[in-house]
């Protein structure tokens, strides 16, 4: 028998199928809004870093301002480069990766830039629009990037933030999504076994024994237990039966066989059938050579099968008759 | 028998407290081992003066959970070997409590993975190079301004004298190091012009200050100790040249510096943590130069004063982990944010110290005075009148 045909085989595929889709759907979905949670939360993140910087940046020039030092060209070089260290000291605080770029557009010039920029530097386009978040990859990794302006600066400052900083949340839920699969799939085994205990099992078993020939005995789940003493019970009256029919099949035997006259049961096309003992000897064919293989018209004169077809004749129309034509002299 | 148990009792708690009485007043045995000969002696010194003035007064005013101090200065002849093999041997011996680090960058980086390894917390008082604290370090803790400060510092000076073009002459062993961290960043966001950043040839100094002086270099950093500083200063007399500004590190900063070189010494900008000037600009600053000077009849430089500063920082910690427990310890220092006579302690996660401060200095008729930055300033920086246009 094919593997797809047993039982076990047709219950334990849509158990294993729909638990499989069941946990795919909810992976994915899951996974999904996972991910954009993690989208928002880095543009929130990043948004916050910018106001701080920007503060940053701000109460740097407004300090200048107070100076009274703002047409000195050196007064002002030191507190930019001041304000860049700022910058710096703040985004490794943070670990994030920054750049300072003064002005936009393809002429833009960078003033700093984090260890890890350099690559971001290159993947991020020059007309990148400020205070959108955006996605990059450089070095391998992916950043969520966030760029806000100084204008009194002409600074355009991009900051980033390696992604692996919110994939933990996805992490983590990914690895309770492969336990929770691997708790579903070992909840989809037992349900086979289960089923395999309590339906298969039986059920085979109650083959194994009609099989064999045996009457099933089993015992244990009521729906089944109730089948095999039907069977069972179905069984015993078919052998009831069958002993039945063969003693009376015997005993016609042994009228038949010792009614003291040649008797021959014939087929409708005058073939031979059965034959007894006596008809053997009288014909002098033994019942292997009659049996099947002679017809009634090799061994009986035509008068007497013309008769005998009339009877049957009449015996297939009007019984009565035939038994009262039988019966007239 | 009820008596005999009672009895036993009695004796046992006793015991107890004898016992427990006795470990109170075993001392807080804290081992460190210092440059006190060899090239860094005149620095390493100061640190081990510094060190023993706090044990003394720590001592004075009842030691640290009561318990005395107990401070062994071992001398690793600025040799960063020897100062491996000191350490091992306290480490591995069990026989201290707690260590202090050694002097200079070179010999504290050789040292730190010792420390990690026996999981000693340690200030390392006098260690600025960045490169000392591997990722991942967890038992080391800085007292002084991290190297990158400085850098900051004195280009934020020279770049506020309108100098232009600078020449970097490095000590070999910090230039091994990598230092002087970030100077070619912070000359570029500054506007300026860096000739050059060369390992110092002690022997023949002369062809790269020709070199330096023939570029039209303005300003002349020394980045070193105290003997580079010293040098580079007499060869500038002996080519007859004098830059607007000649900054060294390290080395101005101790009265040696003054001393050996007389009015030579005028002029120089020296780097520093602390200053005698700014002293009592601290809490403790005044009576710290008030102690110190009666100790020892002379003025602490910043290495005295941040040794006895990293004392104070330790009893802290210790006073409040509320026992000798290293672990402990260590996590009051990781959290520590504290004011002690030079300034403000804190570190971050790697145990870099980045809340301290760092003043700039030059050397005017013979003494030190503060120019930078601005709130502490004790005179205005001056240049050379050769210098003046």
């Amino acid at each position: 028998m094919k593997i797809w045909d047993k039982l076990t085989f047709r219950l334990a595929v849509p158990i294993l199928g729909l638990t499989a889709l069941f946990w795919l759907v909810l992976y994915f979905s899951v996974a999904d809004t996972i991910s954009f949670f993690a989208c928002v939360r880095a543009e929130e993140d990043l948004r916050s870093f910018s106001r701080e910087i920007f503060g940053g940046c701000n109460h740097s020039f407004e300090e200048l301002t107070r100076s009274g030092r703002l047409d000195d060209p050196t007064a002002v070089r030191i507190r930019k480069a001041l304000t860049m260290g700022d910058v710096e000291d703040y985004l490794h605080k943070f670990k994030l990766e920054g750049i300072i770029f003064q002005g936009i557009g393809p002429d833009r010039q960078v003033l700093m830039e984090t260890e890890g920029a350099g690559d971001l530097c290159a993947t991020v386009s020059k007309d990148n629009k400020a205070n959108v978040l955006m996605s990059t990859s450089a070095a391998n990794k992916t950043y969520f990037a966030y760029s806000f302006d100084f204008q009194p600066w002409g600074w355009r400052i991009l900051i980033a933030r390696d992604t692996a900083a919110y994939g933990w949340l996805e992490v983590k839920v990914r690895s309770l999504y492969w336990m929770s699969g691997g708790i579903l799939l070992a909840m989809a085994i037992g349900l086979i076994l289960l089923e395999n205990r309590l339906l298969s099992r039986p059920v085979n078993e109650i083959i194994r024994k009609l099989r064999s020939g045996e009457t099933p005995t089993y015992e244990g789940v009521e729906e089944l237990e109730y089948l095999s003493r039907s069977i069972a019970g179905m069984m015993h009256t078919l052998a009831e039966r069958e002993a039945r029919l063969r003693e009376s099949e015997n005993r016609y035997r042994t009228i038949f066989e010792t009614t003291g006259t040649a008797v021959a049961v014939c087929e409708h096309d005058t073939t031979l059938a059965m034959v007894n003992s006596r008809f053997e000897r009288e014909t002098g064919f033994s019942k292997q050579e009659i049996e099947g293989k002679k017809s009634l018209r090799e061994l009986v004169a035509q008068e007497s099968i013309d008769c005998t077809q009339q009877i049957q004749a009449m015996l297939s129309t009007d019984r009565d008759a035939a038994r009262n034509s039988m019966r007239s002299p | 028998m009820f008596l005999v148990n009672r009895l036993a009792l009695l004796v046992l708690v006793l015991l107890w407290m004898t016992m427990g009485s006795g470990w109170a007043n075993d001392p807080v045995r804290i081992g460190v081992s210092i440059s006190l000969s060899g090239r860094y002696a005149p620095m390493g010194q100061m640190y081990a003066d510094g060190l023993r003035l706090w044990t003394k007064e720590q001592n004075a005013v009842g030691g640290i959970l009561g318990r005395q101090v107990d401070l062994t200065v071992l001398d690793d002849r600025s040799d960063p070997e020897a100062a491996a093999k000191i350490y091992g041997d306290m480490l591995s011996s069990g026989r201290f409590d707690l260590v202090f680090g050694p002097y200079s960058s070179l010999v504290a980086r050789r040292v730190a993975p010792l420390l990690e390894q026996y999981r000693y917390p340690t200030l390392l008082p006098l260690t600025t190079t960045e490169s000392a604290w591997e990722p991942g370090s967890r038992y080391i803790f800085g007292v002084n301004t991290p190297e990158s400060r400085w850098t900051r510092a004195i280009f934020t000076v020279i770049a506020s004298c309108n100098i232009e073009r600078v020449a970097v002459l490095v000590d070999k062993i910090l230039h091994e190091l990598g230092s002087p961290l970030d100077a070619r960043k912070w000359a570029g966001r500054f506007g300026l012009n860096l000739f050059f950043v060369e390992t110092l040839n002690k022997q023949k100094p002369i062809e790269q200050l020709r070199r330096a002086r023939e570029a039209g270099v303005q300003a002349l950093l020394v980045w070193g100790y105290l003997d580079d500083a010293m040098v580079v200063r007499k060869a500038l007399a002996e080519v007859g040249w004098t830059p607007k500004m000649f900054v060294s590190q390290v080395g101005p900063a101790l009265e040696e510096y003054g001393t050996e070189l007389g009015d030579l010494a005028n002029y120089t900008v020296g780097c520093s943590a602390w200053d005698p000037a700014v002293g009592r600009s601290y809490p403790g600053g005044l009576e710290f130069l008030e102690s110190f000077y009666r100790e020892y009849q002379r003025q602490p430089s910043y290495q005295a004063a941040i040794g006895y500063a990293a004392g104070v920082i330790l009893a802290e910690a210790m006073v409040r982990a509320r026992e000798v427990d290293r672990e402990k310890i260590r996590d009051m220092l990781s959290h520590l944010d504290m004011i002690t006579l030079i300034g403000r302690y804190g570190v971050d996660e790697r145990g870099i110290q980045i809340r301290q401060q760092t003043v700039i200095f030059q050397w005017q008729n013979g003494r030190k005075q503060v120019v930078w930055p601005e709130p502490l300033m004790t005179a205005p920086l001056q240049f050379p009148p050769e210098t003046e246009p």
